[in-house]
This record gives C-alpha cells, structure tokens and sequence, in this order.
C-alpha cells in the first residue's frame, strides 16, 4: 500500500514551473504560473506522503517490524529502496525535511520530529539504496504483494539501481566525484543493472474504482479551467513530435464533461499552448491570444481520453528516463557506453509507453522513426537534447520533470514574469515552501530547519541546486 | 377514612414547630395537611414520643393541646379550629350554632383553572370553615352579618373575600411567589429544597417553553437562564441546539450538558454540520448537513419541570459525565387529576427568512466590466457582478434566453418559501390514590424555508405511577419518538449548498430563471465557471437526503419504604435508537468528475444504532436529632454503550438517475463498532441544624472500560454548604424576606471515545488490481496511557428577596479549571500522524452570573415582572503539551482556523493578515497586496451573554418578551469574502472605473501608485486566503421574542365541559436591534461543534416566526 499511496497528490506547482500545464486562475488553482505562495497547493505532497496512509508512515513501520525478521528481509530491503525514492520527492521539493525522526509517532511517540539537513538524507538515501539493492535476494520469501513487480528480485534491483543512478545525477552541479562515485555503483551489472525495457517500469496502473489522482484535475471541477504549457506545445510542435497528436486536443465545450464536451481537435498544428505570467483577464492581452469559447480559453488541454484519463496509469521510475539519465552519465564520462544510442532509446521508450495511457495513444515505430530522423542527435547539443527529452518523458511526473530542470537547466524556459510574483522568485520557483500547519504545529524544529537551509520561501535552492 | 387513622406509624420529635412535625408526618404518610396559618402558631412547639401507633391517636395527640380538629378528604386533612364539642373529630362542616344565617357555594380552582382539593375555607374571625371537595366545590354557612372568607392552600397566596349578597364565590388561588420553600430536582433525581442547596440551580419556567415554541426543544432555552448560552445553528427546523453552560470546559469540539430525562440520561450528541469535504463524494458520514440532536425526541408538552445544574457541585453526583453541568428533566404524569383529564394543544408557526442583505444594484452579471455577450459566458459569470452598469439591455443568460440587464433586489424572499409548523398534541391522564397515569401524542409536521426539505416528527410518552403497598412503588417512563428529516439543507460549504448560491449570484439575475435548470441530457445547467456553485433548485430537487430515527428511551424503577426514613430504589433505563439514513449526489452534478465506466454520482446509506443502558440503585436514608439532621444516599450504576454503524457508498451507476447499492458498480461497504462501560458507585450525605445551615458532601468513583485497567478508577468528590442567614438571627430587617449565602467545590470528569489507545489497521473495501489494501483509519496517533480530563470547580452565591420578594437578586461567582485534558493534539504531519491524544492541558473558565428580579407593580389585576439574567465569562487556555502553544481544532471552508492558544482565550479565530512592513504598512506587489502573517484576532466565543425579560399580567392576559444579547465574540465570515471577490457587495463597488488603489506601499517602501482592475484585485482575497477584512464582532441586540396569552377559562368553564382554555400568540426573533456583520446574521452559525465556532460560511438565513397557540383541557 505504501507503492499505491506514493501517488502525488498534486502537481499544481510542479507541472506549472516546467512550463507543461497551466491555468490562468487564481484562488485554488494558485501557484506556480504566478510565482506565488499558496498552501493547499505546495502542502498536498507533504501532506500525503507523510500522513498516517503515505509511504513514510508505512514504510517506516514496516521496516521497523520486518529489520530483524530474516524470514521478510526482501519485504524490508523493497522497503528501504522506496522509503528512498519517497524521500528524493521530499527533499527536492522543500529542501530540509523530517527524515530520520519521521514516521514514529507510533513506534517511538515522537510527535514533532526534528528536521534533517538535507545533505545528510540525501547521503542516506544513497547508503540506503546500495544496501537495500544489494541484500535483495531471489532465494528469500518473495513478497508477491507488491504492486510493482509481484516481488520479482531481479526487476527491484533493476529498480534500485535506477534510483541510485537518479540520486547520484543530482550531485552533477555540486559534486561532480560523488556524482561519478555513486553512477558508477548503479550501472554496475554485478549489482543487477539499470532498468532496460518499459517492463521495468514502476508504475502504478489505476482502474476504475482507484483513479489517477491527477483524473480529477482534468477532469472534474476544474476541467474547463486547465491547460497545456505554451514551452511544452511550441516544443512537440517545432519537432514534430507525433506525442503532441496523442497528448493535446481543443474540445468544442472545454468545461463540459468529456461525455458532452463536443468535437475532439487534435491536429497538431491547431494546438496552441497557454503563455505563463498572465490571469484570467491579463491572458487576454497575450500575444496571439486565441480568444474564448463560453468560460474557456481556446488553448490546448490534456486528452481526457488518453493522458488525462481517470485511469491513467501514474509512472515513477521509467526505463525511458533511466536510459537518458545514463546518455548524459556516459556524455560527462561517468559511465561507459553509446549515448546516441541511450539517447534514442530513451525517446522510443516513453514513446511507447503512450500506449499503456490507452490505444489510441499508440505510437507507431514508423512515426518514432521519422521523428528521430527529423530531429537527430547532435552531440554538440547532447546534454541539451538528452534533457529535452528528459522533460518530455517526465511529462506529468511534475516533481521529477522539476528537478531535473533546477539540475541540468534544460529546457530553456521564458523567465515568467508576473506582476504579482512573490519577491523571492528571480527566475524560477526552486523550492516550495512548507505547509502553514507545520510552521504552526512544529514551530521550533521549523525554525531550526530554516536557520540552517535558508529562508522558507519560493526562491531559497536545495542543497544540489546551488 | 378509618384506614388511614389506623395506620401505624413511628414518629419521635421533641419541641419542634408544628409545621414542621406536619411535614414529617406528610413524609411518613403521603397525607397532605391543609390548614389556614393562623390556625397553627409557628412559635408553638410540640413533642411526639409515638412508636407504632395508630395515626388517630397520634393527631389526637398532636392537635388536642392545641384545640384543632380535623377532616379526612381522600389523602387531604384538613385542619379545622376545635368548635368546642369534643368528640365530633369528624364535622361534615363546622358550624357556629348561634350565627347560621345562610348557606354559601362556590368552586376554588388554581392559576390555570383546575380545581384544587382541599382548600381550607374558614370565615374570618370565627369558627366556621370547611374545606373543598375533590372537584374544587365547597358549601358553607356563614353569618348573615357579614365578615371576611379566607381561602389558604399549601404553596398559595391566601385570598380573603368580603361576603356580600351573593350565594356563589368562585375563586381562582395564584401560586405565592414568596414561597421559600420551593423544592428542585437535582441529580439523580434527588428532590430538595432550594435553601438547602449550596450551588447553583436554575428552573425553567415550563410555560415559556410551550408558549414560545420551537421545533427543537433547546432553541427555547435561549436567554431563559444565566451562564447558559444557546445558539442554533442556521440549519433548518430538524438542526441541532448548542447549549454550553458556563463556557466550555473541554479543547475538544462537545461540551454539552448531561440531558437526563426522569433519572436517566439520554444521547445528545448532535449529528451536525461540517467538517465534510468538498462535493460530500470524499466522506462518507455525508455531507454537510446538519441532521439533529437528541432533544428532539422531547415533546414540549410532557414537560413537568426542568432544571439546570450549572456547576460541578450540582452535577457531581453524575461524576465522569458531569463536566458541562446538566440538564433535569421530569415529564408529566397524571399525579395532579383524579378522574380522566384530556389536555389538547394546537401549535401553528410561520417563518419567513430574514434579509439583512445590503447588496449593490449599480453594477450588473460579468466579469472585468464586461457583461455576458453570448450565453456561453452567461454560464461562466452567474455569480460575478463584475459586469457594466444596469442599464436594461437586453442580455443573454445561461439558459438560453434573453433578458433586461436590471437589479433583481428579493433573492431572498422568492427563493426560501414561507416556512411553517404545526403541532398537535393530546394527553390523556387520570388517578386514584394508588395510582396515577399519563399518555401523550405530538404530532410536528415542519416545512422549513427551503423548497422540497421537510422535518416530521411523532412522539408517544406515557408515564405510569402504582403504589402496590404502603411501602412498595413502582413507576414506568417511556417515550417513543419517529423523526424524519427530509432534505436537511447544506450548509457551510461551498458544494451542494443551494445558499451559496443564493447569496452569491450576480445582481442581475433572478432567482426564478434558475428554476430552468436542467440542460437537453438531464444535466444540471451551468451558472458559473465555478462548477460547484451548484443550481440551488437542483440542489433542492434532485439531491436528496433522508435521516430518520426510530428512537425510544424510558426506564422504570421500583422502590420500597422500609421505614420513614429509609428506603430502597432500583431503576433500569435506556435509551436506544436506529437511525437510517441516505442520500444521494446526483448523475450529470457539475462538480462531480467524469467516471470511467457507467453514470457518475454518488449514493451513500447507512443504518446507525445506539443503546445506552443504565441500570442504578439508590439508598436513601434520612434521620433527625434535635437541631440536627442528616440525609444520606448510597448508590450504584453500570453504564453500557454500544454504537454500531453499517454502510455503503457507491459510484459509476449502471443505470441512471437510479440510486440504490445494487446499481453501482464500485461499492465502499463499511461497519464500525463502539462499545464502552463505565461502573461506578457514589453517595452523598447532607447535614443541617436548625434549618439554616446545610452541609452536602458528595462522592463518585467511576471506573472505565476505555482506560489502561492499571489506572482506570477515579474517584470525584464535591462539599457544598449554604447558610439562610435570614432565619439565623432574630433582628433581621423587616426588608430582607430571604438571604441565603452558599459554597461549592467539586471535581468531575470527561472520558474518552473507546478503543482510543490501539492502533488497528482496516482492510479497503475493493482490492487494487488483486491486492488487498491496508489502511489506517485513523489520523490520531493511539496513546495506551490517558487519564479522565477533570474539571475542578468552585462557586460561591448568594440570594436575596428583599420588599416582600419584589426585589431579588441571585448571583454566582465561579472559577472552573480543566486539567488532564484528554486531547486530539496537532503533531506533525511528518511524525506519521495528524494527530495524537494525549492528557495535557490546563483551561480556566471564570465567570459571573446574575438574575435580577424586580417586580414593580403587583396586584390583582396587574402584575408586572421585569427580570435581567446576565454572564460574563471569561475563559484562558494556561497549558498545552509540551512546547506547544497552540493547536488547531476547525477550518472555515474559504479560510479562517479556529485555534487554542496558549495564554488567550478559548477559540482563537486566525487567518492571514495582508503582507506588512515594519512600520505596518500593506505591502504590495504590482499593486496587489501579498499574504502576511497569520494573524489571532480574537476568540470566537461570547463574553458576555444575556437577556431582559418582561412579563406582564392584566387581567389574565399575560404578556411576555424577550431581549437578548451576545458579545465580546468575533467572526470570520467566509461569506463576506465571497460577496466581495464576487462583486456583490457595497465594498467591491470601490475601482470599478480605472481600477483599485491600494493605500500601502511597494517593496521599496515607496507608496503604491499602480491600479487594479477591480475584480483582479478582490479576487486576491481568495488567492491570498487573507481574512482580516472579514472579521466582525459578533455582538449583536436581538428581540427575541413577544408572546400574549389569554386565559378563558372563566368563560367557558361554567357551562361547558372545559376545564381550561387558553390562546397565545407569539413572535420569535421580532427585531434586531444592532449587529454588525454585514449583509447577514451573527446567529447564522455553521455549526453546533465548537470546531467551527466562529466561522461563518453560507447557512440558511435566519428566520422570523410568527405562531398561535390553543390549549384545551377537558
């Protein structure tokens, strides 16, 4: 349960920073498309991922009863690998976070936890990661439970090492040797290997009765009101990226439920994306503002019938980003191998992981074609266009698309310059703050965490984004 | 007659007053002894040394030296001066042989019409008198040469009556207001005398309560007594009543008194607004109505007597439930009637919302100055008034047509209807000296002032009353209820809540047009870009929701006399109901997300149980030696408690508009499970000399099932004294006919919910792809280690009745201290809970309260009562846990947080100030204001509550009414924000031309010289959560009410089988008289938990009543 419930909760921030989806409104929908603090929208992911149902709660019990009990050591090592994972979300999202001290208010009755220096979780998680991968073991009980694999050994280390790679990439702009260190550790076929094919994926496949949680963006209340990034769709539209026809479309009645909301258009050239730095009535003085239809704007949506599905599966760790993150290891000289080539399989990757959205989000290996021949690989521009992919791939991994934006500053996005932006904010949001309750609740452990990391605001890095 | 004299009995005084030995023996024997109070000197003292004697000989005894004589009517003795003939001990009617001149007739009935047996009747200054039969009527001869008839009866004023011409005296007695020795319930049942009481106590006056009728009984008790303080939440005629005595003692959200009913408490938890989330679709316990409380099941009409325990001394004996004070209630039974009575009681009222709306009219439907152009748009703005100027144009709408753009200014009047009330009710009852019986039936049928939403109630109480032997008793209680709430109305979110938009919709358009509310598919029609701005028509007639009860709580109890002063009572009684209950969220809702498969929607059901069982035993003994006396009582009780709830809740509808568990493919079945006892033994021992000073201690120790066994036995005592000063000393003043000074200190308990030192884990109701799911309920962390919170009180009081009982004052001062709080504690999210419960927690209530009673004119034709109740309360949180300063309990639906802090008072409301500079100056950025610090602007609880009630009596028309007041409290009024981010009020009509200026400053300090566009720069508010431009002070000068009733009695009685007939007339909630919340009510309250306190969000409006009243006794 701890794999289902490490589903984020919202992306209103991240998706809107990198420049994928927007929304002109403010109120609730407020955040990063105005450079501005709003709490129920920066506090959902701390919010789930701590409270009593979120992984780290879970996670930390189940470590807790399974760490002597040789009989669930794989339970206990799966558990370690995600309690990881759950904590590279946290860190990168608001820098100095409870880690060693969270989680045990049952266990051990700490009801405020001290905050930890974010460099020091981070080199746990490493430690954590190595070790957790390493003591997995194929001839011990197998915990078929698991939502992933069904417990499958050889697909967690794969998964394990895909996360260690993830975690070292993120030393590239601060340390470069112990990024190299670290990268050298994950892609070591000795300790089983990086993720090699979209069956590695870590993925959550929602139904029918468990929804995406981002279903409900798309398609309830707010539906009419949400939109793709102007960056995102001139990208897919420059290169001609057959992923635009699959993933944007104009309804004839946005705000209509998708039963009744009328012709689908998905031509690729009539999609336009939603500029950044505008509101609700500012947006009408954009450059080739598109004009309204009732409510809505004539701007491009996500497809409620393929990506924005209410039973879209939610993908954490693909094959498709650990193949680029190793293209730009191996371009740095961090790890040996063909970067074109882990280049173009991480395009072709995610790629083919549309069709797991829904059928009709198909991409033909004939369009995949084309598309990388019309755009080749240029290793003068390797990092560039790695990273570029990079941000596509992650599309609607919010957090993920996020970081590696602060990290590799790919793609280049227009500075959003909104009138009524928090002073904090220069250029890009690099951190959301902390939710409003824990300033209130956890008052002293809060301020310690901020004397150490910086102020509690949108423009104060992580410790990796400096 | 004879069996009665026969009887024998023991009783032992030396040199006691003979009142006060005829009021022992009335103890021993039931007898009633009625008398003229001439006849017995109070200074003669008599002694009595009888051991199993006959009574005969024991009156004999008793009246002889003092030359009376005596008649036995059924259980009356009338007490008679001696004419001198010893040996007639039973005179028909005393005669004075040599004055016999004529016969007179006449009929003697109390205050209300109903004859009264037993009145002695004797002629001034003579010997002659007799008394009255069980009808009332009485014969006597008298002197022809004139002379005065005095009337006396036991608790009423005596009346003399010159003789005239005429054969035939009616007379009506009125009770004697100076009567001292008025006797009060108190716990347990426990009969008393007011003096010997050394906390404080208030009654209710019965009649107020029937003549100033309200659907729920606890809506009556406002204002009708000092320190309680009753608000009712704006939520229809089948919500619940907030009643918080003396402040509130607990951090946690109930502080509700203990509601006992004949001995035996009853549930009062309310099922109560709020606290839901968004679209009711997330929580199962539904939405966000309000869906009653306990005090529903309680008919008006088979109200005897009700009191209220204020303090913990007086609800002591009630221990671990005994923190918020108590509430007494004893119904009818047929002890006054001999013979069948029937009473009949005919109620109707109408309700009409009120509007205190002050809207701007200047600008109309649209959004940044421009008003819809197509209908598309119509549909995006409906509730933005950010439009043009009115200016009649025709204009498009959401529904297709066409219409003038003008102000549409009586949203309220054309939306909420004419609510109405009808209640009937007939009790039958009737006796005899070994028994006696009650039977009763209400019927309510309400519609409340929302279209399509009803409250039905039918209640059925009978109480019964046998005496097998002398010693052997017996009485039965029960009332049976059938309640149904249909359609209870959101409130307080924003979803689903036909009053948000209501409230809400643009200036310029008319709330008929939204009757048009479905679009070509079934769909609800869009108003507003905001889906959950739902048609309130929709709202009204397509959602449902229905919460019926089948409820029956009574008991029945056995005692037995041993001797005159001991005896034994057993008692069992429960209190059990079921309460299914469902609703639906409607296919084709605007606010409710697309579903993968099938129709979306929602339909939850549910089936609740409750039983309480009490079973009790009560010893009481009582003894007197000399000056001396001495009470004692001993009991038990074994408390059991049992909840159980069964559910379902289901989506994705295989056919549509069908809303049942068997057409939705995701089921959410669930079942939970309470169950808590608490045993527990307590006695109390009151001591008295000489009638003047009392001593009362008190113990209970309960133990708890919910507690750690180790530590799970608590024990609560309490000591009270008073002292009757105005019977202490010889030399008191001519003035003072009453003074009483007296003392309290108790220590009671609040316990806890079951199971709340486990952690368990539930299994989801639908498996993941073939996994079963885990999760924790949850979101408090389990704590094995919790004490009972205790609550340590100390009062002290004093009564006086000074000028012949014209000028009373009765006043408490009191200091209430909370400590071990049991408390849902805020941790951080980050430990893994939201929540943990732990005993910490230091709360001080202090307060005073007053009842002044002048009566400035009194006579037989014209009485007038003026009286003034008053408290000021002061609460302070001293301690929470540790390196804790406060903790957060409630949150408004828009914004707004209700808070304990540290060193404040209880209920901090706070939210976000504007962005400040140093010197405290708005900070703006590109003219808009930023968000700021969070902010306490005050508590959310009243200081100060009382009321002016006048009560005029001329000529049997009486007249009542009602002013009450609130203050010292603030409220953060989420609708407020609304009408302004939405352009509706008078504020947001600042900028409309060239924009908002906003007088603050920019980063740089330099003043802001950049304009807004008005509705950019008020939707800021939302965007910013900001609240301190939406909070008000809470006080508010209401008229509650102005009641007439006339008596008619007198005309009808002599010729017709009616016993009594009386007519009111009543008007409730007649004017407000100052506020100052804008555009609303301060009384439109969200909620009846003290979660919400303070935060306002979209209720129904308050209503004005107006209602008639016909009582009929037969």
């Amino acid at each position: 349960n701890a794999e289902f419930t490490s589903a984020i909760a919202t992306q209103n921030y991240q998706l809107q920073i990198v420049q994928q989806i927007n929304t002109p409104y403010t109120g609730v929908l407020e955040g990063g498309n105005h450079n501005a603090v709003s709490d129920p929208n920066s506090n959902a992911n701390f919010n789930s991922l701590y409270l009593q149902n979120g992984p780290v709660n879970l996670l930390t019990t189940v470590i807790s009863q399974t760490k002597d009990n040789p009989a669930r050591s794989n339970l206990y090592n799966m558990s370690r690998i995600w309690k990881a994972y759950v904590f590279m979300v946290l860190v990168d999202t608001y820098g100095d976070v409870p880690y060693f001290e969270a989680g045990k208010a049952f266990l051990e009755g700490i009801n405020l936890p001290k905050y930890d220096d974010q460099k020091l979780i981070y080199d746990d998680i490493l430690k954590e990661l190595q070790e957790g991968t390493k003591a997995l073991d194929a001839s011990k009980s197998i915990e078929a439970g698991d939502l992933f694999f069904k417990g499958n050994i050889a697909q967690w280390k794969k998964l394990g090492n895909s996360l260690l790679l993830r975690a070292a990439m993120r030393y590239s702009k601060i340390d470069e040797a112990k990024a190299k260190q670290y990268v050298a550790i994950a892609v070591d076929p000795a300790n089983g290997g990086l993720q090699s094919s979209n069956a590695d994926n870590a993925l959550i496949a929602f139904n029918s009765t468990f929804n995406h949680p981002l279903a409900n963006y798309f398609q309830g209340t707010e539906r009419g009101n949400v939109y793709l990034g102007k960056a995102f769709v001139d990208f897919l539209k420059t290169t001609a990226d057959p992923r635009l026809r699959v993933i944007a479309v104009k309804y004839e009645t946005p705000g209509n439920p998708i039963a009744t909301a009328g012709a689908e258009n998905t031509t690729p050239a009539d999609q336009e994306g939603m500029p950044y730095g505008y509101n609700e009535s500012t947006i009408a003085n954009a450059p080739g503002f598109p004009g309204k239809i009732g409510s809505a704007f004539k701007y491009s949506q996500i497809n409620r019938r393929t990506l924005g599905k209410i039973d879209a599966p939610e993908f954490f760790i693909t094959y498709s980003q650990t193949s680029l993150l190793l293209a730009e290891a191996v371009q740095r000289g961090w790890a040996t191998g063909n970067v074109k080539e882990l280049y173009e399989a991480g395009v072709r990757a995610h790629m083919n992981q549309m069709a797991t959205y829904d059928v009709l989000a198909t991409i033909p290996a004939a369009s995949q074609d084309a598309f990388l021949t019309a755009n080749p690989f240029v290793p003068a521009k390797a990092l560039q266009q790695i990273n570029e992919q990079y941000w596509v791939s992650s599309f609607l991994n919010g957090s993920e698309a996020w970081a590696n934006f602060r990290r590799s500053g790919f793609p280049t996005l227009p500075v959003n310059t909104y009138p009524g932006k928090d002073p904090s904010v220069k250029d890009f949001i690099r951190r959301l703050v902390y939710p409003v309750r824990e300033r209130s609740v956890n008052e002293a452990n809060y301020l310690a965490a901020i004397a150490r990391m910086g102020p509690d605001e949108l423009g104060t890095p992580v410790f990796w984004d400096k | 007659a004879q069996d009665i004299l026969n009887q024998k009995i023991t009783i032992q005084v030396s040199n006691l007053e003979m009142k006060t030995v005829l009021t022992k023996l009335n103890k021993l024997t039931q007898l009633r002894f009625t008398y003229s109070s001439s006849l017995i000197k109070t200074q003669r003292k008599v002694s009595l040394n009888a051991v199993d004697k006959p009574l005969g000989d024991i009156l004999d005894d008793l009246f002889k030296p003092a030359n009376i004589t005596y008649k036995i009517d059924g259980r009356q003795v009338v007490l008679i001066k001696n004419p001198g003939e010893p040996g007639s001990a039973l005179p028909e009617t005393i005669r004075n042989q040599s004055s016999i001149d004529r016969n007179i007739t006449g009929k003697v009935t109390d205050e209300k019409g109903i004859p009264l047996p037993g009145v002695s009747i004797v002629v001034k200054d003579t010997k002659a008198g007799t008394a009255t039969d069980s009808e009332g009527a009485f014969q006597l001869s008298v002197p022809d040469a004139g002379g005065t008839l005095v009337f006396s009866y036991v608790g009423y004023t005596p009346q003399e009556i010159p003789l005239g011409n005429q054969t035939n005296y009616d007379i009506s007695m009125t009770p004697d207001v100076r009567n001292l020795e008025m006797v009060v319930v108190t716990a347990l049942g426990i009969k008393r005398d007011a003096k010997k009481l050394g906390y404080s106590t208030a009654t209710v006056n019965t009649e107020e309560l029937t003549t100033n009728r309200t659907t729920n009984l606890g809506n009556s008790l406002q204002g009708k007594v000092a320190g309680l303080n009753v608000t009712p939440p704006a939520s229809g005629p089948g919500g619940s009543t907030k009643i918080r005595i003396r402040g509130q003692s607990s951090f946690g959200g109930n502080n509700s008194p203990l509601i006992i009913v004949n001995g035996i408490p009853i549930n009062n938890s309310s099922v109560s607004a709020g606290g839901s989330q968004g679209n009711g679709t997330g929580n199962p316990t539904g939405g966000s109505s309000d869906a009653g409380d306990g005090l529903q099941s309680i008919n008006q009409d088979d109200i005897e007597s009700m009191t209220v325990l204020k303090g913990a001394a007086a609800a002591a004996l009630y221990g671990f439930r005994a923190k918020d004070g108590a509430i007494i209630i004893t119904t009818k039974s047929g002890s006054k009637t001999t013979g069948i009575g029937v009473e009949l009681n005919s109620n109707f009222q109408a309700q009409e919302a009120l509007d205190y709306t002050d809207f701007q009219y200047e600008y109309g439907q649209g959004e940044f100055g421009k008003r819809p152009t197509s209908v598309a748009e119509a549909q995006s703005s409906g509730v933005f008034a950010f439009g043009e100027r009115l200016d009649g144009q025709p204009t498009p709408q959401f529904d297709g047509s066409t219409q003038p753009y003008v102000a549409h200014k009586d949203r309220i009047k054309k939306f909420y209807r004419t609510g109405t009330s009808f209640t009937n009710s007939v009790a039958l009852s009737g006796g005899n000296e070994k028994g006696n019986f009650r039977l009763s039936f209400a019927n309510t049928d309400a519609n409340a002032i929302m279209p399509n939403s009803a409250y039905h109630k039918r209640i059925f109480n009978l109480g019964l009353n046998y005496k097998f032997t002398k010693k052997l008793s017996a009485q039965l209680n029960a009332n049976y209820s059938n309640e149904y709430n249909k359609n209870p109305p959101q409130i307080g979110i924003q979803d689903m809540n036909a009053n948000t938009t209501i409230y809400t919709l643009a200036t310029s358009i008319d709330t008929d047009w939204l009757k048009n509310r479905k679009d070509a598919n079934g769909n609800e029609m869009p108003l507003a870009r905001f889906t959950n701005r739902n048609n309130p028509y929709w709202v009204a007639y397509d959602r449902f929701e229905n919460v019926r009860r089948d409820r029956i709580f009574g008991n029945t109890s056995v005692r037995y006399d041993f001797t005159d002063w001991l005896f034994v009572q057993g008692r069992i009684g429960q209190d059990y109901y079921t309460r299914p209950y469902n609703y639906n969220r409607p296919t084709g809702t605007r606010s409710i997300g697309a579903v993968a498969t099938g129709f979306n929607g929602y339909y939850y059901q549910d089936v609740a149980t409750f039983r309480e069982r009490n079973i009790d035993i009560l010893i009481g003994a009582n003894k007197s030696f000399g000056d001396f006396g001495i009470d004692l009582t001993l009991g038990g009780n074994q408390m059991l408690q049992v909840n159980d709830n069964v559910s379902t809740a289901v989506t994705n509808f295989y056919v549509r508009d069908l809303y049942t568990i068997a057409n939705g493919q995701i089921k959410n079945p669930n079942y939970s499970y309470g169950k808590k006892k608490v045993n527990s033994i307590y006695g109390s021992a009151e001591f008295s000399w000489k009638n003047f000073l009392f001593l009362n201690v008190t113990g209970r120790n309960d133990w708890f099932s919910t507690l750690n066994p180790q530590s799970n036995s608590y024990l609560y005592p309490s000591v009270s004294g008073s002292f009757v000063f105005s019977q202490a000393f010889n030399n008191t003043p001519e003035w003072l006919t009453y003074g009483k000074l007296r003392a309290a200190y108790a220590e009671v308990g609040g316990d806890t919910d079951p199971y709340s030192n486990n952690l368990y884990y539930g299994i989801n109701a639908n498996p993941f792809n073939g996994t079963a799911l885990g999760n924790l309920p949850s979101t408090v962390a389990p704590n094995a280690n919790l004490r009972p919170l205790k609550v340590k009180e100390t009062e002290l009081g004093l009564e006086l009745k000074t000028f012949d009982s014209r000028l009373n004052l009765d006043l408490s001062v009191y200091r209430k201290n909370t400590v071990d709080e049991i408390l849902n504690v805020d941790i951080s999210n980050t430990s893994g809970f939201s929540q943990t419960k732990v005993n910490v927690g230091k709360l001080r209530n202090q307060g005073i309260e007053f009842l002044l009673t002048i009566v400035p004119v009194r006579n037989d034709n014209f009485t007038w009562e003026t009286s003034f109740n008053g408290s000021y309360n002061k609460s302070k949180v001293i301690e929470l846990a540790e390196r804790q300063d406060r903790f957060d309990v409630g949150q408004g639906e828009f914004f707004g947080i209700v808070s304990h802090e540290v060193g404040k008072p209880l209920a901090s409301l706070r939210g976000f100030d504007y962005r400040r500079d140093a010197q405290g100056r708005i900070v703006t950025s590109g003219g808009l204001f930023q968000q700021g610090n969070l902010t306490t602007f005050g508590s959310a609880i009243p200081t100060w509550v009382g009321a002016w009630v006048n009560t005029i009596n001329v000529k049997g028309i009486r007249i009542g009414t009602q002013i009450d007041f609130k203050a010292g409290n603030k409220i953060l009024s989420n609708s407020n924000l609304n009408f302004l981010r939405e352009g509706i009020s008078k504020p947001s009509l600042v900028g409309r031309e060239g924009g908002v200026l906003l007088d603050g400053v920019t980063a740089e300090g330099t003043p802001n010289t950049t304009r807004v566009e008005a509705q950019q720069f008020y939707t800021q508010y939302r965007s910013t959560n900001l609240a301190a431009p939406f909070v008000y002070n809470g006080a508010f000068v209401r008229w509650r009410n102005l009641s007439v009733s006339y008596d008619l009695s007198r005309f009808v009685r002599d010729n017709t089988f009616i016993k009594g007939l009386s007519v009111s007339l009543m008007c409730n909630n007649v004017l407000m008289i100052k506020k100052y919340l804008d555009n609303l009510d301060p009384e439109a309250a969200v909620s009846a938990s003290d979660n919400l306190q303070g935060i306002e969000t979209h209720t129904l409006p308050t209503t004005r009543s107006y209602g008639i009243n016909l009582n009929v006794k037969l």
